[in-house]
């Protein structure tokens, strides 16, 4: 047993504590910044802006991760469906993440457009 | 009224039993929807099983506080209370994970302590194997007295636990959830009273066929190793021997082999809801949790200690000190609950920290 606990993904605020489960947090979380909606609009909006289709087990594994995290909540269910909403903490989670992102992928394009002709 | 089609339906609900109780109770119904549409959509999906699999065996294993982070630093919203409920999830898996690391120990220990018998106590000088296996049995006696030691040390608390709870609400009057809390305590209470009797008689009586009686030359006191040889003995004896031999066997002693192995799990199930449903207070949990820390740092003896003989075993089949396949498997299991222990025991005093107690 090591004496002191190491640092968990879990432990780190924001959506860098959701290792592996980052990538569904971030897409769930834009989905979510456009309005209010259940899980099946959630996949559809994604596949739509994103291309990529979130199988039901991940994305309910993401959402309750979000949803225990206080980033996102759920809204009074309608015919069996529940919407969940962004809040304030979720937010600004995603702001933070998107920016670093954002960081990221301008050095990345700047760096491939200096030395990497395209075709 | 569902829109969906009976089909799509009785998929989805066959999908759904992936998941515990607990997450069915809470996102079961919206799940079950989400499903349903997803398999109108993609009727036969394989990727689609397979998600749904490990997403629900991720949240059983959340769930039995040996996996995921279900309630992160972050926490917004998360109570002290949930955080010592994971605590609580987390030592009820490492109460049985050491409970069959204790079985599993017994069966290698056992060999060893009744084979030494058979080595007079000096040998000048004593061949390689027989020393390795001398200092095994020494290492392997000594954690698994220790693992005794902490397993009694933290059964304690647990039931003065249980007794306080039931003597404070009554066995009648129910919770604001409807639920009796000490009538929820019975029943698990009771199978590991009745489960617990049943396997110390059972021990007692066979442990007088022990075949160290004669002097097995071991620190062990005589009365425990044959008590853990007995217990085990539906690992060490039932499956090692063909069935016209075991045939042979006394018919009570056959049935203690069938039945220890059932009452046994039944002991390990009802421990770790007893730990789970108790509502241990703050400062039992970080009693417990420091017992749980000092027994991850003595499982490695005892695996250890088993591996290296069984790799370094060898000579005849009836020779002292030969580890056979069950000796194997054993150690393999021993191997195996290493690290499902010290993530529980990780798991548990983590969330305590978090929760603001310091184990």
């Amino acid at each position: 047993m090591p004496k002191r606990d190491r640092a968990q993904p879990g432990d780190e605020p924001g959506l860098a504590g959701f290792g592996r489960s980052a990538g569904p947090a971030t897409l769930i979380l834009s989905s979510l910044a456009g309005g209010p909606k259940h899980g099946y609009a959630l996949t559809k909006d994604v596949e739509e802006f994103a291309g990529v289709r979130l199988a039901p087990g991940t994305l309910y594994e993401a959402l309750a991760r979000l949803e225990s995290q206080g980033m996102i909540e759920a809204l009074e269910p309608a015919d069996r469906r529940r919407p969940y909403q962004l809040t304030a903490a979720g937010a600004a989670a995603l702001r933070t993440h998107l920016n670093a992102q954002q960081r990221v992928t301008e050095v990345g394009l700047r760096r491939l457009g200096a030395r990497w002709v395209t075709g | 009224m569902s829109r969906h089609g009976a089909v799509p339906a009785r998929r989805a609900v066959r999908l759904l039993r992936w998941y515990p109780a607990s997450w069915r109770a809470r996102y079961g119904e919206e799940f079950a929807e989400l499903l349903m549409a997803d398999i109108e959509e993609r009727p036969r999906s394989a990727a689609r099983i397979l998600d749904v699999a490990r997403g629900g065996l991720t949240a059983r294993l959340a769930g039995a506080g040996l996996a995921g982070r279900p309630l992160a630093a972050a926490g917004h919203g998360v109570t002290p209370q949930a955080r010592y409920r994971q605590v609580s999830a987390s030592l009820g898996s490492l109460a049985g994970v050491l409970a069959v690391f204790l079985v599993a120990g017994a069966v290698p220990c056992s060999e060893l302590v009744i084979d030494r018998q058979a080595v007079p106590r000096v040998i000048p000088p004593l061949s390689r194997p027989a020393s390795g296996a001398l200092l095994a049995t020494d290492a392997i006696s000594a954690a698994m007295l220790l693992l005794l030691a902490l397993a009694v040390l933290a059964a304690v608390p647990v039931l003065a636990a249980v007794l306080a709870t039931a003597a404070a609400a009554g066995f009648g009057r129910a919770d604001r959830a409807g639920r009796a809390p000490a009538g929820r305590l019975l029943r698990p209470a009771a199978v590991l009273l009745a489960g617990g009797m049943f396997l110390f008689i059972g021990a007692r009586h066979f442990g007088n066929g022990w075949p160290g009686t004669g002097g097995h030359g071991s620190f062990v006191p005589a009365g425990l190793a044959a008590f853990g040889w007995a217990l085990s003995l539906s690992v060490s004896a039932y499956w090692a021997h063909p069935a016209s031999l075991l045939a042979s066997f006394p018919r009570p002693e056959v049935c203690w082999m069938a039945a220890s192995p059932v009452a046994l799990a039944a002991c390990v199930v009802a421990a770790a809801v007893l730990v789970r449903r108790a509502g241990l207070s703050p400062r039992v949990l970080a009693f417990e949790v420091r017992l749980a820390v000092a027994a991850c740092a003595v499982l490695p003896v005892a695996a250890g200690a088993a591996a290296c003989w069984v790799a370094t075993s060898g000579g005849r089949l009836n020779a002292p000190f030969h580890a056979g396949l069950i000796d194997l498997a054993c150690t393999v299991v021993l191997a195996l609950a290493l690290p499902v222990a010290a993530r529980a025991a990780r798991l548990a005093r983590r969330e305590l920290l978090l929760a603001g107690s310091r184990p």
